[in-house]
């Protein structure tokens, strides 16, 4: 019984209030603005570039999966849930890249192309 | 699941009896719904993959497609969808704290946006490019005469340029199909919110809702500067 009524306290779900989401939009807003900023500045790379957006994107699901998505409140088996498709999608992205990458005589993956179908 | 059965006193008439507390039957909700977005993860994951790889393969299709594609469009359809994160994040507030109107007004709001979203998209971005040849398949071939895609028709890799808006069409094709879905979804939980079927204790619905409607927002965020920002090979 008196394991049921400490459950029962636990009932209370977490409430973020509109202030935390508010402040989370801001700087979602702040960080969509230095997408494009970044896009016109140009890094002087085409890599650095990509690298940069590719940064302030992940920056941004980590906003939007920790505040909008509650996943700071959450269990850690929620977290190891959320993880767990962004791992397999790493582990897709390295082991395709290691056979592209390696299957050209490329100096750098962003300067030659070879032809199409090739 | 909210029977009467659970009559006994102290036991929680929301709490369905297989499961022992309200906590564990959120929690469930919870992973249940974390992971269909797993594998919807998986799923776009695929896309994501075989863009890297034709990118990689192919950059001046890549850049010369992208250059063509317009910022201001892929910016403000961006914060729109922002937006829409936050109004379905308030419905979750609201329910949490009771305020079924306000529920309705969110939801509202955030079909609203979504349908703002998919009707910029479809007016100014599919439809001229598929007036313009600009589409994959046995029709592809961008009008030379078209003031805004005409550049395409000059370039010399067409089957590279091809398979880039094969892509375009493909993925943000395939992320408009989701938001289409939630639509359908949120037409549903506006007349439910309307008739007082969510609350403090029955949030989940709303909440995962919710996580659908994020995820959606995640794919956007990652396709914005992975089609539009793409550096164009003689600057800016």
């Amino acid at each position: 019984m008196e394991h049921h009524l400490k459950e029962h306290i636990h009932e209370a779900p977490h409430i973020v209030t509109p202030k935390v989401y508010a402040m989370n939009l801001t700087v979602l807003g702040v960080l969509m603005a230095l997408t494009v900023a970044v896009y016109y500045i140009h890094l002087g790379n085409n890599v650095l570039n990509l690298a940069a957006a590719l940064i302030i994107a992940c920056a941004k699901m980590t906003c939007i999966a920790l505040i909008f998505m509650h996943v700071r409140w959450s269990s850690k088996l929620t977290w190891a849930f959320a993880g767990a498709g962004l791992f397999w999608f790493m582990i897709m992205l390295t082991y395709t890249f290691a056979d592209y990458a390696t299957r050209y005589d490329w100096h750098s993956p962003f300067i030659t192309a070879p032809p199409f179908g090739g | 699941m909210s029977t009467s059965a659970h009559s006994h006193a102290g036991h929680n008439p929301y709490l369905a009896h297989h499961f022992e507390s309200m906590e564990q039957q959120k929690e469930a909700a919870t992973l249940g719904m974390w992971l269909f977005l797993a594998q919807e993860v998986m799923f776009f994951g695929g896309l994501f993959c075989a863009y890297a790889v034709n990118r990689f393969m192919y950059p001046d299709a890549w850049s010369m497609g992208s250059g063509s594609l317009s910022i201001p469009i892929g910016a403000f359809n961006t914060v729109v969808l922002l937006l829409s994160s936050f109004t379905v994040a308030l419905a979750v507030y609201n329910t949490q704290i009771g305020n079924s109107k306000r529920v309705v007004y969110f939801l509202i709001l955030t079909l609203v946006l979504g349908i703002t979203f998919v009707t910029v998209k479809w007016i100014w971005e599919y439809s001229p490019k598929i007036d313009a040849g600009v589409f994959p398949g046995s029709h592809w071939g961008p009008n030379p005469a078209d003031h805004h895609y005409g550049k395409l028709a000059s370039f010399a890799q067409q089957g590279p340029l091809e398979l880039f808006f094969f892509m375009y069409f493909l993925m943000t094709g395939m992320h408009a199909f989701h938001m289409i879905i939630g639509f359908a979804i949120l037409l549903v939980l506006i007349p439910m919110a309307w008739m007082d079927k969510f609350g403090p204790q029955r949030y989940m619905t709303i909440m995962n809702f919710g996580l659908y409607w994020h995820f959606v927002d995640i794919v956007w965020v990652f396709l914005f500067p992975m089609y539009y920002l793409i550096p164009q090979a003689g600057g800016h």
